[in-house]
């Protein structure tokens, strides 16, 4: 089971017949009709296609996460209350803008950005995305700039609050292993791997992670967060040896232990660092000198 | 956005328009002005050719209805030209509402084309159709006669 597909899943849409196709659409215009009210306050009769579009595109997202989160397929809305759904998505959607609130406020207080300029910003964004969010009429938008890559981006099917849930579900999730280690050691890390890193769009975890599963692997001392090409070799070595099952299998095992040794309780930092160490394999495998690369390692 | 409703409601909404239309056609007639049916049914079908070519979706009865409640009393429209000056006027409504960006709510943009219409175009389709938008701000924010504001 993969992230996406575990703790957040991607809205899925659901083949129907174009008859069914047509019925949805017509009762979803007279609910697009009361949202156009509520929009212009009843003072224009008329939309431009695209803001239409874009009402239209807030309440299909509003009402198929509530059909989510209930658990009824998409042929439910051939026959459901519409306004109920709505109503229900709605307080649905302001539930997680609560629970996005609160991991917002605790990555305030716990992330530690190295410097990095554009997880500062992003940090900043996102605050103004609580400003900004309008659940009522633009719930699929995400209004907040947010530049910094995570190591594992979120989903593509993920918009609006839910985007937002996510990103600071994985930004957290990162933190918890970086601050983990001696910041000085980090630092360090992150200068070897990218001496711009600050001004640039760099993830903070992929390199951490990569050093310590790299290191479990080496059986070294985690903390130092230093590989040398030698180090680095022998992981090659390792893993070219191995099929790719069973080098696979040795990643997940490396990243299991990370998590024992670092005290990485929670499942999801489990399930992310496993998912990671599967995404450096290809990288690992290339040669001696790619993984060098990987571990930024230093002679 | 695809807009390609089932029949049921295409029939509906028309039924609505329809019937909107009919009754600004009996206060229209107060005024020796009215249109038959098939001219009713015309200018429905040219508000949705005018929506189509605007890129706007209406979610109402159209704007033909208030149209023809604004301007029914205007000395300047004959019974033979009503039709006319319907079809040029929704027309006008729209691409008015897409270039001011919708800044004007529908009761603000009608009263400032009806203001400049009887001001100082006095009835002239063709001085609407050329003036520049931004006279339809002015002619709101002026709060008497419209045709006082001739700079």
């Amino acid at each position: 089971m993969t992230i996406d597909q575990g703790a957040y899943p991607v809205l899925q849409e659901a083949a129907l017949t174009r008859e069914e196709e047509n019925i949805i659409k017509a009762r979803l215009f007279s609910l697009l009709t009361k949202q156009v009210r509520l929009r212009t306050q009843g003072d224009h009769s008329s939309l431009r296609e695209e803001d239409a579009a874009e009402l239209l595109d807030s309440l299909q997202f509003t009402l198929r996460y509530q059909l989510y989160v209930q658990g009824m397929p998409m042929h439910a809305l051939l026959t459901a209350d519409l306004n109920t759904l709505l109503r229900q998505g709605q307080e649905a959607l302001q539930t997680c803008v609560e629970d996005a609130h609160k991991l917002y406020t605790e990555a305030l207080h716990s992330v530690q950005t190295f410097g990095s300029r554009s997880l500062k910003e992003t940090l900043a964004g996102i605050g103004q995305f609580f400003r900004a969010y309008d659940l009522c009429l633009y719930a699929h938008s995400i209004p907040a700039d947010i530049d910094y890559q995570l190591c594992l981006p979120v989903g593509d099917g993920l918009r609006g609050v839910l985007y937002i849930r996510d990103y600071l579900t994985r930004l957290l999730t990162e933190n918890k292993l970086v601050i983990r280690f001696a910041s000085d050691r980090v630092a360090a890390l992150l200068h070897r791997s990218s001496p711009d890193y600050r001004d640039l769009l760099v993830n903070l975890y992929d390199p951490v992670s990569a050093n310590a599963l790299g290191l479990m692997l080496l059986k070294g001392e985690l903390q130092t967060l230093r590989i040398t090409p030698v180090q680095a070799a022998k992981v090659y070595k390792r893993l070219v040896s191995l099929p790719s099952a069973a080098a696979l299998a040795c990643l997940r095992e490396a990243a299991d232990a990370v998590c024992d040794t670092l005290k990485l309780t929670d499942p999801f930092s489990n399930t992310y660092i496993r998912q990671v160490s599967e995404t450096l394999y290809p990288r690992l495998i290339v040669s001696p000198q790619s993984a060098c690369g990987v571990f930024s390692a230093v002679p | 956005m695809d807009n390609s409703l089932v029949p049921a409601l295409e029939q509906a909404r028309l039924a609505i328009r329809t019937a909107g239309l009919q009754k600004s056609n009996e206060t229209a007639e107060l005024h020796g002005l009215s249109l038959s049916d098939s001219q009713m049914r015309g200018l429905i079908l040219a508000e949705d050719e005018s929506l189509r070519a605007m890129g706007r979706l209406e979610f109402g009865e159209g704007i033909l209805p208030r149209l023809m409640y604004s301007f029914c009393d205007s000395p300047y429209i004959s019974r033979d030209s009503w039709m006319d000056t319907l079809l040029a006027l929704q027309e006008l409504f729209y691409t008015f509402k897409n270039e001011l960006y919708d800044a004007l709510t529908d009761d603000e943009l009608l009263e400032a084309m009806n203001k400049i219409f009887h001001g100082r175009a006095q009835g002239s389709l063709v001085y609407l159709e050329n003036m520049a938008t931004d006279m339809l701000l002015k002619a709101l924010r002026s709060d008497g006669d419209e045709d006082d504001d001739d700079d």
